[in-house]
């Protein structure tokens, strides 16, 4: 990887679980509607294999921007004002500072974004398709 | 420490004392576009809102008080409750926050002289003003809203509710959001481009990231209630069927339109509690906030995660579980963040040396609150458990506690923390200690019996209730904490008014606060700093170095953008500094847009569509005249 | 290694940073544009605005979907599938006007206020003429089926006026800027204006296709 990273990069790796989480969910959500509001299953979709391999690709995007995010925190907290403790992450000079404090939040943004992609990815195959709740 | 001004200094703070000098009289208040004039014009208009909100409530509880009473006819119990939330959501809750708090403290927080577009932050006042004058003409006519604040049809279709009482919310939520929808702008362009030089991303308090979380949450949940709004007086005054199922429509779409605005929307409302709160907490901890970043990003992360979450108000409708299973993990796993703040702030309080002074009692109490309305949001997470209690005063409860014990107790905190530096008095403490115990003990005694009365069966929305349910005596208790309620807001009112006149000078920075405002005089003077303040932490007032810097650098007039109304403006993520921007002064086309758009939507309502669409021609108009001299109003 | 830095930590006293508003000719102003580091003030609040109405129109395109969802018949019994060839037509067209608009941003940045002119008054002419033949169309549409007949009506036409009312303005701000720029220059503000304007088109022409093929789905 290129350093310093790009700000493509540095972004994806905040955003990228994320934005991978609003895809899973959004068009899983449309194909649940399309599947089982519709009278008489006019839009006939193969909902169980698009939900699997969305969600598989969705937390696929998640785990690497997650990577990403830990590799930027890793290359920052090498630079002594930022690994030092009572300024980590807080009030570290820019650039390092902002992008390890930018780290950190991809980590935990791309972590809860990936619990909920795999509690779904799991859960909605395992339901019975279109039961009322 | 405060800014010290040295004589050299002094021809300098004189000379932007005159260049920013505010117009005098009325019409100096009518054409202002300073963010503190704007911001005080918010909180007063806030406060008779709230006021009138309260009204609505406490003539509820006094309808509630006993079985069978009939102070409230069924027809006008309907119009209070829906008069009550849009008044408390739209009309004070929201413009208080963003409104009044967020517009006088962020500039100062970021060290600015102004937001980015002032005009436009004027603008959104007066529209603010006008929508909430379009919702109470309706109530002064008989023809209030009347649906809920929800506003659910077929309920609120021309067949049900055939007066113009609907068209007065569907339009008025649509001018209503202009206004948000402009400020949540205004917001995010003065959180990237306006602050101080070398305060980057990961310096920046934590105040302005809740307000940053709330401005881009406005901005994508608004246009879901616009169209919502749109597509219902569509069906109203044109006759078309988005929401009718016999032409093919689906009643369905109302609720997922609104609920995915409604949604984000209660966020919206809670987050700038959490930055009040992220204010207020390291000042009197005399600590840095624990977890700096874990708390910042939660904030991002409660509004960003909102807007997955919107199907859990509709458990109840007979969606298929391969639907309802992502808002309920979406729902779960939205705690986390909201937890992780949690912990940081009592943490704060634990490893500090607190002072529980009246704005700390205040977010105490907001913890408090928090937890526990928290705890039976998590409940209502689990499906099962939502469908026995959807509909009930359980969730009246819940909401309650988070609205009210959440969002409203650091509205009170922060209306006591940072009334020193607006007004330069110091309030009493023991009067304010006083009015946070009768405050926080009313709202556990109005709202905590609702949990079981909820479990018992009581549904919402009843204008009364028969005797013998067994629901009387836990009615009677939350009515009696209503007034008890009542009494502390109103002891919270009379103990600022009267230290306004008569409560000993505050000075710069009374309670050795973290943040810029502190370092300005208070009330701080209409170009806010003499200096662009130099930066290197979230906490720029513990920053002794820095702030001496500035001390010598007004004494040696460098920094001082005094050839106009001048402020710098940065880069986003590092903040380096970039150019120079001229600010407007004072202006008349604010109002005078307002205005037009008042006829506009006014027009609507009475479905006289040419005259509306005169008043929109004029409101180009208007556009034009703002746009006739650029900058140079 | 190294610590990485920005492209510029220019420090408190820099001397590059210009007084913007203080440009009052092209050459001055388009100096300013390329000076600055970071995007104006006016860009910004233009390209948030566009963020809320890609909202609108997301919400609007899933409100037409969530309806397809629940019918037995999409578009009902009786209206006709929507015709392919002149709305494809007429939104390439306008897609392209996008390049001109593109030019144009970049003219004002170069100090160039002729060619702004020039790119803008063509391209309003060409977005005009777009508007003109979707209003025909809408006509021709309205003879077949009115909003009123059913929730496939409501939703196709209110797309439709919405995306239009959005040209409409967007030939507005074409007109305003025209006459301010001939009149006050190409000043910092006008040319922050003129850039603005490029991206409510490139917004507004992507909205179209998305608004086009949604339209067109039935017959696609």
């Amino acid at each position: 990887m290129k350093l310093p990273p790009s700000n493509t990069v540095v972004w994806f790796g905040v955003l990228g679980g994320g934005l991978a989480w609003i895809a899973q969910f959004a068009v899983n959500l449309a194909f649940s509607f399309a599947q089982c509001n519709a009278p008489a299953g006019r839009w006939e979709l193969p909902v169980r294999p698009l939900e699997i391999g969305l969600s598989a690709a969705a937390i696929g995007i998640g785990l690497l921007s997650m990577a990403v995010a830990g590799w930027l925190y890793l290359y920052t907290y090498q630079f002594k004002h930022v690994a030092r403790a009572e300024r980590r992450g807080e009030g570290s000079p820019p650039p390092t500072g902002r992008l390890n404090f930018l780290a950190v939040v991809g980590l935990t943004v791309n972590l809860l974004a990936l619990s909920i992609m795999v509690m779904t990815g799991i859960g909605a195959p395992l339901l019975s398709l279109c039961r009322q709740s | 420490m405060a800014t010290v001004i040295t004589d050299q200094g002094r021809q300098h703070v004189d000379r932007l004392a005159r260049i920013w000098e505010e117009r005098p009289g009325i019409l100096g208040w009518i054409t202002t576009t300073d963010h503190k004039r704007i911001g005080l014009m918010y909180f007063f208009t806030a406060l008779v809102m709230f006021g009138a909100g309260g009204t609505e409530a406490l003539l509820m509880r006094t309808q509630l008080i006993g079985p069978n009473h009939h102070l409230l006819s069924p027809e006008a119990y309907d119009e209070m409750f829906t008069m009550h939330g849009i008044t408390m959501i739209f009309l004070f809750v929201i413009p208080m926050t963003t409104g009044a708090f967020g517009n006088y403290l962020l500039p100062l927080m970021i060290g600015a002289r102004d937001m980015a577009f002032p005009r436009m932050n004027a603008l959104s006042y007066w529209i603010y003003l006008g929508s909430g004058l379009l919702m109470y003409i309706a109530l002064a006519q008989g023809h209030a809203p009347n649906a809920g604040w929800f506003d659910y049809v077929p309920l609120a279709s021309k067949q049900f509710d055939p007066g113009n009482n609907i068209d007065y919310y569907g339009y008025g939520l649509i001018f209503n959001g202009i206004s948000s929808t402009a400020a949540s702008i205004n917001f995010i362009v003065t959180i990237f481009k306006m602050r101080a030089p070398g305060m980057s991303l990961n310096r920046m308090p934590l105040f302005c990231f809740a307000f940053l979380a709330v401005a881009f949450a406005l901005l994508f949940a608004l246009p879901s209630l616009t169209v919502a709004a749109l597509f219902l007086e569509l069906d109203r005054q044109l006759g078309f069927h988005f929401y009718d199922v016999a032409f093919g429509g689906d009643p369905l779409l109302w609720q997922n339109l609104f609920w995915i605005f409604g949604h984000p929307e209660v966020y919206i409302i809670i987050l700038p509690a959490f930055g009040i709160a992220t204010a207020i907490i390291p000042t009197f901890a005399h600590r840095r906030m624990v977890f700096f970043p874990l708390v910042a990003l939660g904030e991002i992360l409660v509004a960003f995660l909102g807007f997955g979450v919107w199907v859990h108000h509709m458990f109840t409708v007979g969606f298929a579980t391969i639907t309802t299973v992502y808002f309920a993990a979406a729902s779960l796993i939205i705690v986390i963040p909201s937890g992780i703040q949690l912990f940081a702030w009592i943490a704060t309080i634990l490893t500090g040396t607190p002072d529980f002074k009246t704005p700390l009692l205040f977010i105490v109490g907001f913890i408090v609150y928090f937890m526990l309305g928290g705890l039976s949001g998590v409940t209502l997470a689990a499906i099962p458990f939502d469908q026995q209690v959807h509909d009930s005063y359980y969730v009246v409860a819940h909401f309650h506690f988070v609205i009210f014990g959440a969002a409203v107790f650091p509205i009170l905190g922060g209306m006591y923390f940072w009334f020193p530096k607006v007004t330069g008095r110091l309030y009493n403490e023991r009067l304010g200690k006083i009015s946070f115990w009768v405050t926080f003990i009313g709202t556990f005694i109005t709202f905590f019996p609702m949990h079981i009365v909820g479990i018992l069966g009581m549904p919402r929305r009843n204008y009364t209730y028969a005797a013998h349910l067994g629901w009387t005596l836990l009615n009677f208790i939350e009515s009696i904490g209503a007034y008890i309620l009542a009494t502390g807001l109103l002891m919270i009112v009379v103990n600022l008014a009267i230290s306004l006149f008569k409560g000993p000078p505050a000075g710069n920075d009374p309670f050795e606060g973290d943040t810029l405002e502190w370092s300005t005089t208070s009330p701080p003077p209409p170009y806010n700093y003499p200096v662009i303040p130099t930066v290197s932490s979230p906490y720029p007032m513990w920053d002794k170095d820095d702030r001496e810097l500035d001390n010598r650098r007004l004494a040696r007039g460098e920094g001082l953008l005094e050839l106009g109304h001048e402020t710098p403006a940065t880069t986003a993520q590092d903040a380096i500094w970039d150019e120079i921007l001229k600010m407007p002064s004072h202006s008349a086309w604010p109002p005078v847009t307002a205005l037009t758009l008042f006829g506009v939507f006014f027009m609507l309502v009475m479905a006289h569509y040419w005259i509306a669409g005169g008043f929109l021609a004029a409101c180009g108009l208007s556009l034009i005249g703002w746009h006739y001299k650029g900058v140079r109003v | 290694m190294t610590e990485p830095s920005s492209r510029a930590h220019r420090g408190l006293h820099p001397p590059q940073v210009t007084r913007s508003s203080a440009a009052f000719t092209a050459s001055a102003a388009g100096r300013v544009a390329r000076q600055r580091l970071a995007q104006p003030n006016g860009w910004w609040g233009m390209a948030l605005f566009l963020c809320a109405e890609v909202a609108l129109f997301g919400t609007m395109i899933s409100s037409y979907f969530y309806l397809d969802f629940d019918a037995h018949r999409w578009p009902p019994a009786g209206i006709p599938d929507p015709s392919v060839l002149w709305p494809s037509i007429g939104t390439a067209v306008l897609v392209a006007m996008s390049f001109p608009m593109w030019l144009a941003a970049r003219s004002a940045i170069a100090g160039r206020r002729g060619r702004v002119l020039g790119l803008v008054s063509g391209a309003m002419i060409v977005q005009g003429c777009y508007l003109g033949l979707q209003i025909i169309l809408l006509i021709q549409d309205l003879h077949k089926f009115k909003p009123q007949g059913s929730a496939y009506g409501s939703i196709y036409y209110t797309l439709l006026v919405a995306h239009h009312a959005h040209v409409l303005f967007g030939l507005l701000l074409d007109l305003t800027i025209l006459v301010f720029v001939s009149f006050r220059g190409l000043t910092n503000y006008w040319l922050i204006g003129v850039r603005s304007l490029a991206l409510y088109w490139h917004v507004v022409n992507v909205i179209a296709v998305f608004v086009l093929v949604v339209t067109l789905a039935p017959s696609l």
